[in-house]
């Protein structure tokens, strides 16, 4: 773990987001009072990111391979199975992120229960991580089962209507948190190399587990009869001070690790076996990972929800749409980098492409995308856009570049469309959506985008990148 | 395929420096140059304590026929600022290599044991190592599991230390008792015909 090489990274990730927001406060959008929690926040996020990244270097990420790896060197499909299900049941069972996303469903739609729903998103995501798991042993092709899983989404999604889709995609962004992606990441990755060597199947198994919320959420609502989208308030929370707010989120995040500290605390006793020295390095750095998300999330829910509705409300109150609309463009594009579970994707492919792949490029193409979702989005809400559009269209586009791109790139891109719609984008970005909208209702959907959008983008990257390659090999 | 008959210069350099170092040594007349990341571990002991001692490395091979000057590349690489870490020569001609008093000590395990042994080692007086991460290669009785060959994962550690040293390093390692097991992972060492500092 490299404490400053992150910490540069995380400044650069950050600063971006600051000065934008710094600028809007002295020409469009006057934040008061805001400015001085969103600065606080700030310092949060990078000494919190920078903790996290360096703590899942060493922990999450050589727990999570070396897992994968004495998996597949077990040789036994239902130890595969059922270690494959029963981690990420827990995972997402504990994940406070999915209790919040059941109980808002549950209050549109009274016939969901929400306790039922939270099961059935554990049960989805945790039976597609055996999916994927599979696939990546046998060497099916991840495009046949994307084409498979997508096909049953569109048609349950068709069924239920808008109000369940935008729902079914938010819950696949907000399922997987920040602690889980690192480790399931991981997992793909060392059940790969120890069966096919490092390379095309290295990725895609976190694609595959966030279809598994997106057919439970999806089925739920088609099961318990269609959707009835009441729109419901926004929740405005009134000024809270730092210490509740970390409080609450160390207690909420303690919930969600301890199934995962759990695991791995089992499986280090009876499959894994590390040595004394790397063992005692792991141990530190769930330490740093842990502390460093909860920094991490106090800083965004300190001070950056309420600048988020601020920006969104002032905007579309009192200037043109295009100017909303440029405002999300530029933050589409900064808040994406200052994703953690971004970091980890990139570090993880360029160890897999040995440096071929850069970090930079991904991000750039990654920023790209949210940006456009974010923007999407926007429009979606100024013109009540149909949702499923959005969906059918975007899903289907990048099934179809994954027969034009290398397979490599497209289980890079179907990761990183869970990884994108992080803690950041689920709360400052979905809070410009909500000021912008005034509903909650309308900006459901907005987090889906953000993980639909890097599938076509990176793809478009992968395309690029054989035809640099073909082009330099004649 | 080109087949050299020469020495090989290995440098483990910082992150993302393996570029411009291939290009000194293109410059030099190098004919090419193969980068591997890999992990580093900081010299400093509180660092390491706090786990906090790896850091990000480039480790680049690069061939060299006689007609090139490993010196040449190496002075030039001195030269440049932004290139900082170790450069070390491994001559074919082993009577050279005995000459300069360094070696270097690889040992390859599964994986998960390159901290124990860089600990392990530094008590033993190796400054640094580099570690990679790499896997295993299948013998053609390999084991299959669901139509699939199975390898395991593996680390490769490399320890480049003052000749004196050499025995204490592989005793110490070779009395870990994570290693005791059979067929957990092999150990060798080489003579080293130039070892440089670079930057810094």
């Amino acid at each position: 773990m490299d404490f400053t090489q992150k910490l540069k990274e995380t400044l650069i990730s950050v600063v971006p987001i600051v000065i934008s927001v710094v600028l809007l406060n002295f020409t469009l959008v006057p934040l008061d009072g805001l400015m001085g929690p969103f600065l606080t926040g700030s310092l949060f996020l990078v000494s919190g990111l920078s903790l996290f990244l360096g703590g899942v270097d060493i922990s999450m990420v050589p727990v999570g391979q070396k897992l994968g790896s004495v998996m597949a060197l077990r040789k036994s499909l239902p130890l595969v199975l059922f270690l494959g299900f029963s981690i990420g049941f827990s995972v997402t069972f504990a994940e406070p992120d999915v209790s919040v996303l059941s109980a808002r469903i549950s209050s549109l739609n009274p016939a969901i229960d929400s306790s039922i729903l939270t099961f059935m998103i554990a049960v989805g995501l945790a039976l597609c991580i055996d999916l994927g798991l599979f696939r990546a042993l046998k060497g099916i092709s991840l495009r046949a089962v994307l084409i498979c899983g997508y096909l049953v989404v569109f048609l349950l999604v068709y069924l239920t209507g808008q109000g369940a889709a935008s729902m079914a995609f938010d819950s696949s962004g907000a399922t997987t948190g920040p602690l889980a992606v690192p480790f399931i990441l991981a997992m793909g990755l060392g059940v790969s190399s120890s069966t096919r060597g490092a390379g095309e199947s290295s990725f895609g198994l976190t694609g595959v587990a966030s279809m598994g919320p997106v057919l439970s959420v999806s089925l739920m609502v088609l099961l318990t009869g269609g959707s009835s989208s009441a729109p419901s308030a926004v929740a405005s929370e009134s000024a809270v001070s730092l210490g509740s707010v970390l409080l609450h989120v160390l207690k909420n995040t303690a919930k969600g690790f301890a199934p995962l500290l759990l695991a791995i605390l089992v499986l280090q006793f009876t499959l894994l076996k590390f040595p004394k020295i790397r063992f005692k390095n792991i141990c530190l750095g769930l330490i740093y990972s842990f502390a460093g998300i909860v920094l991490f999330l106090s800083g965004v829910e300190y001070g950056f929800s309420e600048v988020g509705v601020k920006i969104g409300q002032t905007l579309s109150e009192n200037y043109p749409f295009y100017v909303l609309l440029a405002v999300s463009l530029i933050f589409g594009a900064i808040v994406v980098l200052a994703e953690p579970a971004v970091w980890v994707l990139t570090s993880q492919i360029e160890n897999v492409s040995a440096g071929r792949i850069r970090k930079k490029q991904v991000m750039l193409f990654l920023c790209l995308g949210v940006s456009l979702a974010v923007a999407l989005a926007m429009l979606r809400i100024h013109f009540h856009i149909n949702y499923l559009y959005f969906v059918f269209f975007g899903v289907a586009l990048a099934l179809v570049l994954s027969f034009f791109c290398p397979p490599l790139f497209t289980g890079i891109a179907f990761d990183s469309g869970g990884v994108a719609s992080g803690p950041l984008s689920t709360s400052f970005l979905l809070s410009v959506a909500i000021g912008a909208s005034g509903s909650a209702e309308m900006s459901f959907g907005l987090v889906g985008l953000i993980a639909i959008s890097p599938l076509i983008t990176l793809q478009i990257l992968g395309i690029i990148f054989d035809r640099r390659k073909k082009n330099a090999a004649s | 395929m080109l087949l050299l008959e020469g020495s090989l210069l290995l440098a483990v350099l910082g992150h993302n420096q393996a570029d411009r170092f291939s290009s000194v040594a293109r410059q030099c007349g190098a004919t090419g140059a193969t980068a591997v990341p890999a992990k580093g571990t900081a010299s400093s002991k509180i660092l390491r304590l706090l786990g906090m001692g790896d850091k990000s490395r480039d480790l680049v091979l690069v061939l060299l026929d006689d007609n090139v000057n490993a010196d040449t590349i190496i002075s030039e690489a001195k030269a440049d600022p932004a290139l900082t870490g170790i450069c070390a020569l491994l001559n074919s001609d082993e009577e050279k290599n005995m000459k300069a008093g360094w070696k270097m000590v690889t040992i390859i395990t599964n994986t998960g044991y390159a901290d124990d042994i860089m600990h392990a080692a530094r008590e033993a007086g190796a400054e640094g190592g580099t570690v990679i991460h790499a896997r295993g290669t299948a013998p053609a009785d390999a084991e299959h599991f669901l139509g699939v060959v199975v390898v395991p994962d593996k680390e490769m550690v490399m320890i480049l230390c003052p000749e004196e040293k050499e025995e204490q390093i592989i005793s110490a390692v070779n009395s870990l008792s994570c290693l005791k097991e059979k067929g957990v992972g092999i150990m060798y060492s080489q003579a080293v015909e130039k070892f440089e500092n670079l930057g810094e």
